[in-house]
């Protein structure tokens, strides 16, 4: 009986997973522009895509240039057609470094955050 | 479970038993803290370990084989009980193979400092043995229990000047462990000596390395190693302790980490001649219920 233990308590547990969606942490899957790149022209806006749905409302993006400069031309907003992608509408960024700053919040309230830079080349 | 709950942890291959984890999956700014196989992590969660599998081998062509668990089950964000077991299979050639559950344990658990930007975490246990039966004392676990008071502690490497190091992080847990019953002068009352017991891990997290220094854009499995080293050492501080020579175990390995659970598989290396004459290896399957049930099983009782 006892080597059924971990069987029967294996079972149960995936049988609680399947029946509950799982709602991780919203880990940064994909940024662009990407984490710690060189880039010949900034996009327009600055994309995080994460690993779970994120509440927009409460999460933070910045980005800034080397003196501290906030650079967002608009306020945070989420991708219409993706609840994982935060949108970050950008000014026209002259070459320089950049450092952004992210605080996500997920669907299910789990907080993550991180920073990273990517530099537009001259 | 033989001798304390940390010779355990630290013991010689075959002879003895191996390390019981208690872990949970730490998040403190953009550092996660995977589970570490041979000893604890630095924070709580709501988690599972199942299974655990340790496998062994030992002098004569001896083998012993762990399947172990682990239930981590938050009372308040910051406080956890922890509830480690397992069964063990002791393989001898040429006698009947011996088989039973190990020694339980029971851990109260405080992450009391955690702090986001420095990438840090502390917290604070107290760790309790309970000794069973004559099954579990016929496949090496203690006659007696063990309390152990412990520390752990966690450091990320964000704050380091050089990027290609930031996604390195340290953890770390020491232990006193009080026997319940002090080994006697004659050794022979099934005691154990008092003993000190550490664990410390080296990690370098792929998954930092791309979200936060460079995205080299990396396969999705590959993204999620984070390869380590696990080094776990055991010495008595008091005599007698002649049967119980300090022990050190080194564990390289690799940790798969998704979104839900966690994949572990390291080497058991002994690093010094009593921790035992072969190389085993253990492999761990690890839930993080506070993602996979956030509404049910994975929050705190008192949130």
């Amino acid at each position: 009986m006892s080597r059924l233990i971990p069987i029967l308590a294996a079972a149960l547990l995936l049988g609680l997973a399947a029946a509950s969606p799982a709602r991780a942490h919203a880990q940064l899957r994909a940024a662009d522009p990407a984490v710690g790149s060189s880039i010949a022209h900034a996009p327009p806006e600055l994309s995080l895509t994460f690993s779970e749905s994120v509440e927009p409302a409460f999460c933070r993006v910045t980005v800034t240039n080397s003196a501290g400069a906030p650079m967002n031309s608009a306020p945070l907003h989420i991708d219409p057609q993706n609840a994982k992608r935060l949108l970050l509408p950008l000014k026209a960024l002259p070459p320089g470094v950049y450092t952004v700053t992210w605080h996500a919040t997920s669907t299910d309230t789990h907080r993550t955050q991180g920073r990273f830079q990517f530099t537009v080349a001259p | 479970m033989s001798r304390s709950a940390f010779a355990v942890l630290l013991a010689c291959a075959g002879m003895l038993g191996l390390p019981h984890p208690a872990g949970a999956h730490v998040v403190a700014g953009a550092r996660v803290f995977p589970v570490t196989l041979t000893f604890d992590d630095p924070g709580v969660g709501d988690e599972v370990t199942l299974p655990q599998i340790v496998v062994q081998p030992g002098a004569g062509g001896q083998t012993e084989t762990s399947i172990q668990w682990e239930y981590d089950k938050r009372i308040t964000p910051m406080t956890a009980l922890i509830y480690n077991q397992g069964y063990d299979i002791l393989h001898t050639p040429g006698a009947k193979t011996q088989t039973g559950l190990e020694n339980a344990f029971l851990t109260g658990k405080w992450q009391a400092i955690t702090i986001p930007s420095t990438e840090s975490v502390v917290s604070l246990g107290v760790i309790q043995e309970f000794s069973g039966g004559p099954a579990t004392q016929a496949v090496g676990g203690d006659a007696f229990g063990a309390t152990a008071p412990t520390i752990y502690a966690g450091q990320g490497g964000g704050f380091l000047p050089w990027p290609m190091l930031r996604p390195l992080a340290v953890t770390g847990e020491v232990n006193y462990v009080i026997a319940n019953r002090r080994l006697n002068s004659d050794e022979d009352n099934g005691g154990n000596p008092n003993a000190l017991t550490a664990g410390l891990s080296v990690q370098y997290s792929i998954p930092y390395l791309q979200s936060q220094v460079k995205d080299y854009h990396l396969p999705d499995f590959i993204g999620r190693m984070i390869p380590l080293v696990e080094f776990t050492w055991y010495t008595p501080t008091e005599a007698p302790a002649s049967g119980q020579p300090s022990t050190l175990t080194i564990a390289p390995g690799v940790i798969y980490l998704a979104d839900t659970y966690q994949v572990g598989l390291e080497a058991l290396i002994p690093g010094n001649r009593a921790a035992g004459p072969h190389v085993g290896a253990i492999l761990q399957v690890h839930f993080f219920l506070d993602d996979l049930l956030p509404n049910s099983l994975g929050k705190p009782l008192f949130p």
